[in-house]
């Protein structure tokens, strides 16, 4: 097959062209700005310009793209082949930092979701099968069990991220209903690998525990019984490549990339608490944070980081994933504290969480 | 020493007769001699050790029955053939399996194998044959050699840690270890196979081994510590260990790492850290926290020490580093290889109390400046419970040790009495460690080192301990007079805690009776409170079974 993939240079993304690769199928990377495609461990993939037609079994061609214009910034006529050589599209791209402008998620995730969509639907004859990589977090901010069939609960969301991934699923799901065949894939929050916690990628997640964990910010307004879910790469990229290859299966349906052991916080500080050089973050009820008054520095990276994920460690949100077995029925090799043992080794060793303070 | 036979014979009649309750009922399927004397070492002093096989299904306690026929103690222990035949191969497939597996065999177990192979047979020597067989000598050499050339390369690399710390003393210690058992893995790799450390000199003698390689072995082990340089000591430590053929240790301060250690994790409290470990929690000043908060898993201990301020501070780091390692909050790692294994128990922890040790064979002692009549003690039940256990062990081996010198010097075994007298001093350094509650015990090698460091000693004590520990001894005279000296030393260490810390004497069978007795009361609460028991001199974890048996081979 000839498969269209965009966010080829994210983590995701490049994984899952790793992979597809060496299942036979041609690539044709939809990327932003020329550059190299990496996998997480590094490796760089080799590949050669698309300029029409259909490549190679096995080979990875670039195109230079956009999804925030128009005709996703090609030229015409190479949209034109790019539509109907391609078999299958994996959309993958999309804005995932956090603290960027509105305007920013709606043009990349939203706008850009929209104009993937056309893509597949004006292609002549048959429409392209689809595959949505969303997020499990468009759960939103409402408590309890959120399952595969579960969408709009009339959440409320912790981030325009978030807001933006959901009305992106929303499109997906519309464009589905007018006969696009899609999959909708959420994976939960994406960490280093099973093995040993490789990532080249350091975002979310890290970016709240390497200040936490350095001491900066040591009060946090949280609930210890909040849960965060999260899961390695390469199974996340294992998952992605099911639903491509199990697409008959799979139409129509919504997949989940959840952990079997969601961490809850206090399950995070014991992890912390392994590593000598790290400090344990309180979490303290909401109410009484707004009284705790916060100075300089560590109200600087509250403020301009920590702020950011801060629903996060209030959520109780029950992940499922029972019907997704059927189409992947593997368990994540590593999960919950072994392997956020694994992601904060890693992160400690490459040097991404360093003390920056002598201070105890 | 040898016993004629004949004289043996008799020994093992009357031992039946008066063992009828045991072997009554019971045909023993073969008899044997085993330990120094049928090994052809031993004095006047030592005990007979004879073991029955008994093969009738039952699985017997190892606990031996202690008589005193003719003027000798004698020990009977029964032994099922199972478990005989199950050990014996179990050292077999550890030796087609590599060091490694070698190396995971007990002490207690080797040794119980070693004693069966070098035993003298006194009934039945046929069955006796077919069950050496199933091991034979020349397997248990090789196994033995690799057993202690393990322990050497280990010890020896823990040597190097130490001097990476710049803990020069406990540098010496180990080192002194490591080529101690290197030698022994030499002779064992040419037929001196016994376990026993107190014979060695006894072995490189019927062993053959150069006589300048043997010279240079006993000044590197008696040499005095303002003789030479740490460094220096190591350099010859490492070039006898070639000479003994055990490789891997090397001078490289970078291939010693720090890392973690299974239940340990680290809790800031305001201010201050707390270091807990399983249910033990250690509060850091500032200067150790500082450290702590450096430290990187898998990574040279000398990198994390490293301050760029002075080397002052660097050396104030490699102190607190050692210090977390013997406290059992790190562990430390040779580069690729794992974990050095040679002091792998967290041992010594703070004082306790100021001045006065908590704990005394009798139990815990009261706070005398509290007026109450019921108090709580400052530790958990099963840290107590361990620490008098491990009270009473060390008192046993102090006695033991005492018997031991006691026959050397008779028999004018001047290597051997030299070796016997550091053994009493460091089991009593262990007695009065224990008495503060530092539990687990720091291994032989670091007792006197660890008492020094931690225990109120006063000026006169620690120059006899140290010259016990490191005195030549070329005569008799001296040996008795070291001997004296000894029996001093060991009566301050064990009075350390006050008058009424022991029963009043040791000296007489009713007085060390009493003690063993108090012994089974620790065992009982230390059963109870699934604690941990001491195993052998080399560590490890050992059962309330072998306890009460090792309790009972001294009662006398």
């Amino acid at each position: 097959m000839q498969i269209l993939v965009t966010g080829a240079s994210g983590l995701v993304g490049a994984e899952a062209i790793a992979r597809l690769l060496k299942a036979g199928h041609t690539i044709v990377a939809l990327v932003h700005s020329v550059g190299n495609i990496v996998t997480n461990d590094g490796t760089l993939l080799p590949s050669r310009p698309y300029t029409g037609g259909r490549g190679n079994p096995g080979e990875l061609l670039t195109v230079k793209g956009d999804l925030q214009q128009d005709g996703l910034g090609l030229d015409a006529e190479l949209y034109k082949q790019l539509q109907s050589s391609v078999d299958r599209v994996l959309h993958s791209a999309a804005l995932t930092s956090f603290g960027r402008p509105e305007e920013r998620y709606e043009a990349i995730n939203v706008v850009g979701t929209q104009r993937m969509i056309d893509f597949a639907m004006k292609k002549p004859g048959a429409c392209i099968p689809f595959i949505y990589i969303s997020t499990m977090y468009v759960c939103g901010e409402r408590p309890g069990i959120f399952s595969e069939t579960a969408f709009d609960r009339g959440q409320s969301f912790g981030s325009p991220y978030e807001a933006s991934k959901f009305r992106a699923e929303s499109l997906i799901r519309k464009a589905q209903d007018n006969g696009l065949p899609t999959v909708i894939v959420r994976p939960a929050i994406i960490v280093g690998d099973s093995v040993d916690g490789t990532m080249r990628k350091f975002d979310t997640i890290y970016a709240v525990y390497r200040i936490t964990t350095a001491g900066l910010v040591r009060t946090i307004p949280g609930d210890y019984g909040a849960t965060l879910d999260i899961v390695p790469i390469d199974w996340v990229a294992d998952g992605v490549v099911a639903a491509l290859e199990n697409f008959s299966q799979a139409q129509g349906r919504t997949l989940h990339l959840c952990s079997d052991q969601p961490l809850a916080l206090r399950e995070i500080n014991d992890v912390c608490a392994l590593f000598p050089s790290f400090s344990v973050p309180r979490f303290v009820p909401g109410h009484v944070f707004h009284s705790y008054d916060m100075k300089g520095l560590e109200k600087r990276y509250y403020d301009e980081v920590i702020n950011l994920y801060e629903s996060y460690f209030r959520r109780q949100t029950v992940f499922v994933r029972d019907s997704t077995r059927d189409i992947f029925a593997k368990a994540p090799p590593a999960q919950g504290k072994e392997l956020l043992h694994k992601v904060f080794s890693y992160a400690v060793k490459v040097g991404y969480f360093r003390r920056t303070t002598h201070e105890i | 020493m040898s016993l004629n036979h004949s004289f043996l014979l008799q020994l093992w009649e009357q031992s039946r007769q008066q063992l009828y309750a045991q072997l009554g009922q019971r045909q023993p399927s073969a008899v044997f001699l085993e330990g120094s004397i049928a090994e052809g070492f031993g004095n006047e002093r030592s005990d007979i050790d004879f073991v029955a096989i008994i093969d009738d299904g039952t699985e017997m306690a190892t606990m031996p029955y202690i008589l005193f026929l003719e003027n000798r103690r004698v020990e009977v222990r029964l032994l099922s053939r199972e478990r005989l035949q199950r050990e014996l191969l179990q050292v077999k497939e550890a030796l087609n399996a590599g060091i490694e597996s070698v190396a995971q065999i007990s002490w207690n177990q080797l040794e119980r194998c070693q004693r069966f192979i070098g035993c003298l047979p006194i009934e039945n020597e046929a069955y006796i044959k077919s069950l050496q067989d199933l091991l034979g000598k020349e397997a248990l050499g090789r196994a033995v050699a690799l057993w202690f050339e393990d322990f050497a390369r280990q010890t020896g690399r823990y040597a190097v840690a130490m001097l990476a710390l710049e803990q020069d003393d406990y540098a010496r210690a180990w080192i002194k270890t490591s080529v101690f058992h290197a030698a022994k893995s030499f002779v064992a790799r040419r037929g001196e196979r016994y376990l026993g450390s107190k014979w060695l000199s006894l072995q490189l003698d019927r062993a053959q081994v150069d006589k300048k390689l043997v010279q240079r072995f006993w000044d590197f082990y008696t040499e005095k510590s303002q003789d030479s340089s740490a460094i220096d000591y190591l350099h010859k430590g490492i070039a006898l260990l070639e000479e003994f053929s055990v490789s891997g240790v090397e001078l490289n301060f970078e291939k010693v790492l720090a890392d973690s250690r299974a239940g340990v994790s680290t809790w800031q409290i305001g201010r201050h850290l707390h270091i807990l470990r399983d249910e033990d929690i250690f509060r850091l000043d500032d200067g150790s926290a500082r450290v702590w908060r450096r430290i990187i898993w898998n990574t040279p201990c000398i990198q994390i020490a490293h301050d760029k301020r002075s080397t002052q501070a660097t050396t104030d780091a490699k102190n607190h580093l050692a210090d977390f390692s013997r406290a059992g909050l790190i562990s430390l790692c040779w580069g690729g290889e794992g974990e050095i294994r040679a002091r792998q128990l967290g041992t010594s922890c703070p004082l306790l109390t100021g001045k006065a040790a908590l704990i005394s064979v009798d139990g815990a002692r009261l706070s005398a400046s509290s007026p109450a009549g019921i108090q709580l003690l400052p530790v958990p039940a099963r840290r107590l419970a361990e620490a008098g256990v491990e009270l009473t062990w060390a008192n046993i081996g102090v006695e033991n040790s005492r018997e031991d010198s006691e026959g050397a010097l008779r028999s004018g075994q001047l290597r051997v009495l030299q070796y016997t007298l550091q053994r009493m001093i460091q089991t009593a350094s262990m007695v009065a460690l224990a008495g503060y509650g530092i539990t687990p015990q720091p291994p032989l090698e670091e007792a006197v080192l660890e008492a020094l460091r931690l225990l109120p000693l006063n000026p006169s004590l620690v120059e006899a301990i140290q010259r016990i520990e490191t005195e030549s001894i070329h005569s008799r005279e001296q040996g008795q007079e070291l001997f004296n000296l000894a029996e001093q030393s060991v009566r301050e260490l064990r009075q350390l805690g006050g008058d009424e810390q022991f029963p009043a004497s040791f000296d007489t069978a009713s007085g060390w009776c009493e003690t063993v007795m108090y012994g089974y009361d620790w065992i009982n609460l230390a059963t109870h409170l699934n604690a941990r028991f001491p195993a052998s001199a080399v560590g490890g974890r050992g059962s309330a079974e072998e306890a009460r048996d090792l309790l009972a081979s001294n009662i006398g």
